[in-house]
C-alpha cells in the first residue's frame, strides 16, 4: 500500500482542431484519497477526465492504473477497470424508478424483479445516507435529489475510482452535507475520488490533495493543506487576485422597479422590494427559498397569483416576457443551456435576438451590416473570445457563454438587468470580468437584481442585501451592515428582524 | 523527443484532414450524390439528360418541393406534418369540387382552396402551440381527416375540372417554362429569404433549436409555431391545386404517402430532427435528388418495387452520413 499509486497520468496529451486540450500532463493519485483537480474553464479537467472514461483517447501519453498501463478505447472498458464517473449533466431516465435508474444496464435477468431491485437500491441508498426513496420516480425528484441518486448509481458499481465533476453545482446546502459524508466514507473505505470543483471551500473542507491545471498544463500537485485559496487561485490564472471584487462607487438615482406582496403560492409568499436606478441588490438564500421563482414572476415567465408590479411608476397587471422585454428589463437566467442559449446557433443570432427590431429594416429583413457592426460592438465590450461571430455558442467555454448573454440584453437596451447566478460553473478569470462588467453597467445607470449563491459575491457587489427564506423576503440589509453569519442564519430561517 | 512529436503532428493533421472532409461532407454531401447520379444517369440511358426530361423532372419534382419548404419550416421548430400528402389530395377535391359542382370562377375557387389549407394548418398550430398536443399525434389526426373529407366529398370518384387557369398552372408554360416549375422557383426564392434574412426566420430557428431561451428572449414563441403549420398547409394547398391543373381533375387519392418523400427530401437537405438546423437550399437539394432518383430509375425500366428499396437506402446513407459528419466534428 506504501505509496501505492493507483492511477498515474504520463504525458497525456489530446489536441483538438486548433486547441491543445492537453499538453504533456503527468501527475499521479494515491489509493485510498480524496485528489481535487482545479483550474479555470478551458484548463483541460474535463478533457482528462474524459480520457480517464475512455471517451477520448490521447494522441500520445500513458495511463497507468495501479502502475499497469492501460489504454480505453471506449467507455466500457474504463468501467469495466473500476473507474465510474459522475458527470456534472444528469444522465438518468426521468420516467423510471430510482431503482430502475441505478441498475440500468446491469439488470442480471431478462425478467426483472422489481421488488429485489428496489430493496437493493434502498440498501446502497440507505448507506449512503441519501434520503430518496428507491421506488420514487426520477421525475418527482429535484436536481438536486437526482444528483445525488448519480452518485448512488456510481457508487452501487462499486468502483476503485470515483470521479465527480462539479458534484455540488445544483445541491442544497443540506445535500452538500450529505453528498461530503459519503465522499468521506467510501474514501475510509478505500476507494479513491477525484474531485473537480470551482468551489474552494468545498476543495479545502474535503480533499487530500490538490492537482491545478492551466491551459491544458500540469501546474503543481501537492497536500491540499500546503495551499490557501489565495495561493491555489494564484496556480489557476497565474495572476494576482488578491483585490478578487473589483471596488465601485454607487450613483443611485429614482426608482425603476417596485414590487409588492407578489405571490405565487406556495413557492413565493408576499415579497416586495424596491430598485433604483444604478442600483445592485443582491439576494441571498438557500436553493429552494424561492429567489429564481421571484424573479420568474417579475419576468412574466410564470404568472403570479395575487401582488403589484410597477416598473418606471408605471403599474402592471399582467406580465409576460414581451412587456417585460419592452419595457427594459432582461433576465440572465441560471441555467445557460435550458433557457439562456440556443446553443445550436451562432453567436451573432444569440446576441441579436431579443432585439432583432433594432437591426432591421423594412419587413423584419436583416440588415446584415448593421447586425454585424452591433454584435462585434458587443464582442469588444465584453472581450468576448470567439473565431468569429458566425460561431455557434456550442463551442464556446462556459464564460463566454455567460458575457453573450450579457452582451444579447445589454444590446436589447436593459435599464433593468435580472442576473440569475451569473457566475456558476465558470473560471475564475470570468468570473473577476463578470463583477468589472457588472459595476461597469450600473455605472451607466442599469439597475442589476443578483442572485447568486456565494454569499461573498452577494456581499461584496450589492447595495443591499434580501435574504430569502422559505417563498419570502425575511430581510434586507444595506450593505455596511451585513454580516456573512447574520445572513446565512436569516436564510436558514433560524432568525428574524 | 523529436519523433514522437512528429508522429502527434500527424496524427493532428489526420484528423484536421478528417474533420475538414466531415464538414465538406455533410455540406455538399448531398449535392455530390445528386451532380453522381445525373452522370450515372447520363451514362446509363440516352432518354435522361435532354431537355424534355430535365423539365420534366421539374415538373414531378415541383409538386413535392413546394410543401418541402413547409416542411422544412416546421421540421426547423423541431416539429413534423404528416398530414401535407392528405391536403393535397383534399385541396385537388376541393378546388375541383368548386370550379365543376358549384361552377365558382378559378381565382377565387383557388384562393378558397388556399384558404381550407391554412385553416386545417391553423388548428394543427393551435393544437401543437397552446394545447401542447405533439405535432406527430395530431398531424397523424389530420392525414386521416383530411383523406376521409376527400373522399366523403367525391364519394371517391375523381372529379373532372374544364378550367384554362387551372390547366395554365398545371400543365401550362411561361418562356418555355412549366408553369409549375415557376412557381416553386418563386416559393422556394421566398422560403429562403425570409428563412435567412428576416427576423421571422431567427425567431423560427431560435423556436426550434431552444423554445425556452426564444421565449424569454421575448419571441412569440406560440405565433411562431403556428404560422409554420399554417405556412405548410397553404403550400400543401398550392400544390394540391397545380396537381389538379395537371391531372385535369380532383383526384381524392392523390397525394397518398407524399408526406414520407417530402420528409424524406427535407431531411437529404440537412434539417435536422432535432430542431434549429437546417436551409432551403438544402431542402432544394433534397427534392431533386429524390426527383431525379425516381426519374432515372423510371427510364432505366427498375422495377418500382426495387425503386422503394433503393429510395430508402438512400435516405438511410444521407442520414448515417450527417450523423457521422456532426460526430466527426464534434469530437
Amino acid at each position: 500500500m506504501n505509496s501505492q499509486h493507483v492511477l498515474r497520468f504520463e504525458g497525456i496529451t489530446k489536441t483538438f482542431p486548433g486547441v491543445v486540450a492537453l499538453d504533456q500532463v503527468s501527475f499521479e493519485v494515491d489509493a485510498g484519497t480524496v485528489h481535487a483537480i482545479v483550474g479555470e474553464n478551458g484548463a483541460g479537467k474535463s478533457t482528462l477526465m474524459k480520457i480517464l472514461g475512455g471517451a477520448h483517447v490521447p494522441d500520445a501519453g500513458v495511463l497507468h492504473l495501479n502502475e499497469e498501463p492501460v489504454r480505453f478505447a471506449d467507455p466500457l472498458e474504463s468501467i469495466s477497470s473500476g473507474i465510474s464517473i459522475v458527470y456534472q449533466e444528469l444522465n438518468l431516465v426521468s420516467g423510471l424508478t430510482v431503482a430502475a435508474n441505478m441498475f440500468l444496464g446491469k439488470e442480471g435477468s431478462i425478467i426483472l424483479d422489481d421488488r429485489q431491485a428496489e430493496l437493493e437500491a434502498s440498501k446502497v441508498l440507505d448507506e449512503l445516507g441519501i434520503p430518496v426513496g428507491a421506488e420514487s420516480k426520477i421525475r418527482d425528484l429535484s436536481i438536486g435529489q437526482q444528483q445525488l441518486v448519480e452518485v448512488a448509481k456510481a457508487v452501487s458499481t462499486q468502483p476503485r475510482i470515483l470521479v465527480m465533476d462539479e458534484p455540488t453545482s445544483s445541491l442544497s446546502d443540506k445535500e452538500i452535507r450529505i453528498l461530503f459524508d459519503i465522499v468521506r466514507k467510501l474514501r475510509d473505505r478505500g476507494t479513491t475520488i477525484i474531485y473537480i470543483s470551482h468551489k474552494l471551500e468545498e476543495i479545502f473542507e474535503l480533499s487530500d490533495r490538490v492537482t491545478v491545471l492551466r491551459d491544458g498544463r500540469h501546474v503543481i500537485s501537492d497536500e491540499t493543506s500546503r495551499f490557501s485559496s489565495g495561493s491555489l487561485i494564484k496556480h489557476m490564472v497565474a495572476r494576482d487576485l488578491s483585490e478578487f471584487f473589483p471596488t465601485r462607487t454607487p450613483h443611485i438615482g429614482q426608482e425603476v422597479l417596485r414590487v409588492e406582496r407578489i405571490s405565487r403560492y406556495p413557492v413565493v409568499r408576499e415579497s416586495s422590494f424596491t430598485l433604483h436606478e444604478g442600483e445592485v441588490i443582491g439576494f441571498a438564500g438557500l436553493m429552494g427559498a424561492g429567489r429564481t421563482e421571484l424573479m420568474r414572476l417579475i419576468f412574466g415567465v410564470d404568472q403570479k397569483d395575487s401582488g403589484e408590479i410597477w416598473i418606471n411608476e408605471t403599474h402592471f397587471r399582467t406580465m409576460t416576457p414581451q412587456i417585460a422585454l419592452r419595457n427594459g428589463v432582461g433576465f440572465v437566467t441560471e441555467d445557460r443551456r435550458k433557457n439562456g442559449l440556443v446553443m445550436c446557433r451562432s453567436l451573432r443570432e444569440n446576441t441579436t435576438l431579443p432585439n432583432l427590431d433594432d437591426v432591421c429594416g423594412l419587413f423584419g429583413v436583416v440588415n446584415s451590416r448593421r447586425e454585424n457592426d452591433a454584435v462585434s460592438r458587443q464582442m469588444d465590450r465584453l472581450s468576448i473570445k470567439a473565431a468569429s461571430s458566425a460561431q455557434l455558442v456550442r463551442y464556446l467555454s462556459g464564460g463566454n457563454q455567460q458575457k453573450v448573454i450579457l452582451g444579447k440584453w445589454l444590446l436589447a437596451n436593459t435599464r433593468i438587468l435580472i442576473m440569475d447566478e451569473p457566475t456558476r460553473g465558470i473560471d475564475v478569470g470570468s468570473k473577476r470580468e463578470i463583477y468589472t462588467l457588472i459595476n461597469e453597467i450600473s455605472g451607466q445607470g442599469i439597475a442589476i437584481i443578483l442572485i447568486s449563491s456565494e454569499l461573498e459575491e452577494v456581499m461584496a457587489l450589492s447595495d443591499r442585501i434580501l435574504v430569502m427564506h422559505d417563498g419570502g423576503i425575511v430581510a434586507e440589509i444595506p450593505r455596511d451592515e451585513a454580516k456573512p453569519e447574520v445572513i446565512m442564519e436569516l436564510a436558514f430561517g433560524r432568525q428574524t428582524v | 523527443m523529436s519523433t514522437v512529436a512528429g508522429t502527434d503532428d500527424n496524427a493532428l493533421r489526420m484528423r484536421n484532414k478528417r474533420r475538414e472532409l466531415s464538414i465538406f461532407l455533410q455540406r455538399w454531401g448531398v449535392f455530390i450524390g445528386l451532380i453522381m447520379l445525373v452522370i450515372i444517369f447520363s451514362f446509363s440511358s440516352p432518354h435522361f439528360l435532354n431537355a424534355r426530361n430535365l423539365m420534366n423532372i421539374a415538373r414531378q419534382t415541383s409538386i413535392n418541393a413546394i410543401i418541402a419548404v413547409g416542411m422544412t419550416y416546421v421540421i426547423i421548430t423541431a416539429g413534423i406534418d404528416l398530414s401535407v400528402g392528405s391536403v393535397l389530395g383534399l385541396s385537388t377535391v376541393v378546388v375541383a369540387t368548386l370550379i365543376t359542382e358549384l361552377g365558382i370562377p378559378a381565382v377565387p375557387a383557388i384562393i378558397l382552396t388556399l384558404l381550407v389549407g391554412m385553416t386545417i394548418g391553423s388548428t394543427v398550430g393551435f393544437s401543437v402551440a397552446y394545447l401542447k398536443i405533439p405535432p406527430f399525434i395530431i398531424t397523424l389526426a389530420y392525414m386521416t381527416i383530411a383523406r376521409g373529407l376527400a373522399m366523403l366529398i367525391t364519394g371517391g370518384y375523381p372529379v373532372h375540372i374544364d378550367s384554362a387557369v387551372l390547366h395554365f398552372l398545371g400543365r401550362g408554360f411561361v418562356f418555355g417554362i412549366p408553369t409549375p416549375v415557376i412557381v416553386m422557383a418563386i416559393i422556394y426564392l421566398l422560403g429562403w429569404f425570409t428563412l435567412a434574412r428576416t427576423k421571422l426566420g431567427r425567431h423560427i430557428y431560435a423556436v426550434g433549436g431552444n423554445y425556452q431561451t426564444a421565449r424569454l428572449s421575448g419571441i412569440r414563441v406560440k405565433l411562431v409555431l403556428v404560422f409554420v403549420y399554417v405556412l405548410t398547409g397553404a403550400l400543401a394547398a398550392l400544390s394540391g391545386v397545380l396537381l389538379a391543373g395537371r391531372l385535369s381533375s380532383g383526384v381524392p387519392n392523390s397525394g397518398v404517402m407524399f408526406e414520407l418523400h417530402i420528409i424524406a427530401a427535407t431531411i437529404l437537405g440537412g434539417t435536422s430532427f432535432v430542431g434549429g438546423e437546417g436551409t432551403v437550399l438544402g431542402t432544394l437539394i433534397g427534392a431533386l435528388l429524390m426527383g431525379i432518383l425516381s426519374n432515372g430509375l423510371n427510364i432505366l425500366n427498375v422495377s418500382p418495387y426495387v425503386q422503394q428499396i433503393i429510395q430508402g437506402l438512400v435516405i438511410f446513407g444521407a442520414v448515417y452520413l450527417s450523423v457521422f459528419s456532426s460526430r466527426n466534428q464534434t469530437e
